[in-house]
């Protein structure tokens, strides 16, 4: 343990505010120190709205919120406002909503159901994939017709399904989405994986006054915060549900338990790091019938399709690199949605499989509502411990000071095999988080893509 | 020559008291709620009570409508029955909630009271707006404004009521607070 053990912390990044360009190196060399300037530096922000949301396959909806050729949803890649739309054909496009005309948004609903899209300042018109289909008063007033290839909307070039979750990327060269997990689809894949497949069951969205960075870095790689962070709702939970822990230690999940997987592409998650009767404990409180059906008839779907091994892995929260949480304890998929530097949106997708009784659906609806949606017990209190880190970055020493993210420096494969890719042997690490700001770098320093 | 809509008003049932009487209850809950006195609140609701948020999107306008009347199974904020409420309460006064640590300060408006009664004897329709002003820490605001429509039942006790059913349409979309700590 002690060979592992980083020395004494040498000041290696500038100091002088609005000085030099942030040093990222030590990102890039995985020392665990971070910089907090990538927090609050628009600079930072911009470069990596260009170079992370601008290569990075970023998550973009889920099949089943479009059912029928019309259907159509809004989100956002990176800060660029997106239309997803099922096609006649019925794949899935993605375009930038904005038109080419002035630049004002296509729609501005959240949701809904169209044959064509049209701005409503000056009314030109684009169909379903974002191809411009009319121009009002073309012919009286440009007199040359408008080139409708040259003056349709942004199409996102690469769009992928993986298990119904759909994903862009404006990078035309960009592996495919698979690939682009590495060797961190052993893990996801089962998450992502439903009896009859999945759906999303309800869509919730909330304010953050934080960087998106502390999300995604803390669904890749801390299980420390829990036992601190969550405490009043595991005192709750003991107090008032029959089969939740008993005791605080109970609780607690042990520092040494667990592991947390990392990779290149900067993925990571953590591996059964908390006690597993607590999330089931906590879903108990409210819906028996979820926890029924997540370890009865999910589990055996899982077990058959993906063998024990990848089946009996209690994955609490992961990151999908760069925004996209994935927390299976509460059968949420969240993305981090950028607002500027200092804020952000948590969008929170409820998971449910596809052939779930609807009773059972509704179980997993509360069950997440409860313990990680909006009002979530747990939720709260990481939204608060954010927001005041972010508040504290405001000033000119505390931006300054970085920050330690040296712990547990060793990562190893697992010794019985189990467990594919680069590891570390306890889930309260920071090895993911160090892969996590390593890829998020290493991207930020090099130039590419669109 | 077309009529002029009427405003439909409803009646006041069946009197002035219980209008008075209904107001002064929502101001008392209102009133235990910006003193935190959680326990107490959780104590007018009924054992078979449901309290729902539903979450709210922006829809075209020819399905407003249908987004207005979202089903009971939709998104939601919240959508607790009693237990529900009982953790969420069991964990604000633990002491080590951090969202609500320093407590947050609160205070709720509350008007446009109308009143309806029900087929079931001793049940009666209750609508209120709401504007709920909330701070914390130095200089953290929320604003949150909606509208509330309630089935309040009454108890044993003269002049007592308990809430047996709670929708609460909040009138944003994306939760601009960042969290929701509070009730409504």
């Amino acid at each position: 343990m002690q060979r592992d053990c980083p020395g004494p912390t040498a000041r290696v990044l500038p100091t002088r505010p609005g000085g030099p360009p942030l040093d990222l190196s030590p990102l890039l060399e995985e020392r665990g120190r971070v910089d907090p300037r990538i927090y609050v530096d628009p600079e930072v922000y911009e470069l990596e709205q260009e170079r992370v949301f601008g290569r990075s396959w970023l998550f973009l909806a889920h099949e089943s919120q479009l059912e029928r050729p019309g259907d159509f949803i809004t989100t956002y890649m990176g800060e660029d406002p997106i239309i997803v739309s099922r096609q006649d054909d019925g794949s899935v496009a993605a375009f930038l909503n904005q038109c080419r005309h002035r630049g004002m948004r296509l729609t501005q609903e959240d949701a809904g159901h169209t044959r064509v899209f049209t701005c409503t300042y000056h009314g030109w018109t684009y169909d379903r994939g974002g191809r411009l289909s009319s121009v009002r008063d073309e012919r009286e007033i440009y007199r040359c017709p408008v080139d409708r290839d040259r003056w349709s909307a942004v199409r996102v070039p690469r769009v992928e399904s993986f298990h119904g979750f759909v994903f862009g990327t404006w990078d035309e060269h960009a592996p495919s989405f698979r690939d682009s997990l590495g060797d961190a689809a052993w893990y996801f894949e089962p998450l992502l994986d439903g009896v009859g497949g999945t759906e999303v069951i309800g869509v919730t969205k909330w304010t953050v006054h934080c960087n998106w960075k502390f999300g995604a870095e803390q669904f890749a790689s801390d299980g420390y915060h829990f036992g601190m962070s969550h405490l009043s709702a595991l005192k709750a939970l003991m107090s008032q549900v029959p089969g939740a822990p008993r005791t605080m230690q109970e609780a607690t999940p042990p520092p040494d338990g667990g592991r947390q997987f990392k990779n290149a592409q900067g993925h990571g998650a953590l591996m059964a790091a908390l006690p597993p009767n607590l999330m089931r404990g906590a879903r108990l409180a409210f819906e028996p019938k979820a926890n029924e059906w997540l370890l009865g008839p999910r589990q055996d779907f899982l077990v058959r399709k993906y063998g024990e091994a990848r089946a009996s892995v209690f994955i609490p929260a992961s990151n999908l690199f760069p925004n996209v949480g994935i927390l299976p304890a509460a059968n949420a998929l969240r993305v981090w949605q950028p607002k500027g530097p200092e804020q952000m949106e948590v969008w929170s997708y409820v998971i449910a499989d596809a052939d779930a009784p609807a009773d059972v659906k509704q179980a997993i609806r509360l069950g997440n509502q409860r313990t990680f949606g909006s009002t979530g017990i747990f939720e709260q209190d990481d939204t608060h411990n954010w927001t005041e880190i972010q508040r504290v970055l405001k000033g000119r020493r505390a931006r300054r000071e970085i920050f330690n993210m040296e712990m547990d420096s060793g990562t190893q494969q697992d010794a019985e095999g189990r467990f594919p890719g680069t590891t570390a042997n306890r889930s309260s690490s920071e090895v993911a988080a160090r892969a996590f700001y390593r890829r998020w770098a290493s991207l930020l320093s090099t130039e590419g893509a669109p | 020559m077309s009529t002029a809509p009427t405003l439909h008003v409803p009646p006041l049932v069946p009197g002035p008291a219980l209008q008075y009487e209904l107001e002064q209850f929502l101001y008392a809950e209102a009133a235990l709620l910006d003193e935190h006195r959680l326990e107490a609140w959780l104590g007018l609701f009924t054992p078979d009570a449901r309290y729902r948020v539903p979450v709210r999107t922006n829809r075209v306008t020819r399905e407003a409508t249908r987004e207005a009347l979202e089903s009971q199974d939709a998104s939601a904020h919240f959508d607790d029955d009693l237990r529900g409420l009982s953790l969420r309460v069991a964990r604000l006064t633990s002491g080590l909630a951090w969202s609500e640590y320093p407590l947050g300060r609160t205070r709720r408006l509350v008007s446009n009271v109308q009143v309806r009664a029900l087929d079931a004897p001793g049940e009666v329709e209750v609508r209120s707006c709401f504007l709920l002003y909330r701070t914390r820490q130095e200089h953290a605001v929320d604003l949150f404004a909606g509208l509330r429509q309630d089935v309040l039942r009454r108890a044993d006790a003269p002049g007592a009521w308990r809430i047996a059913h709670r929708t609460v349409l909040l009138e944003q979309t994306v939760i601009l607070a960042g969290n929701l700590s509070v009730f409504f």
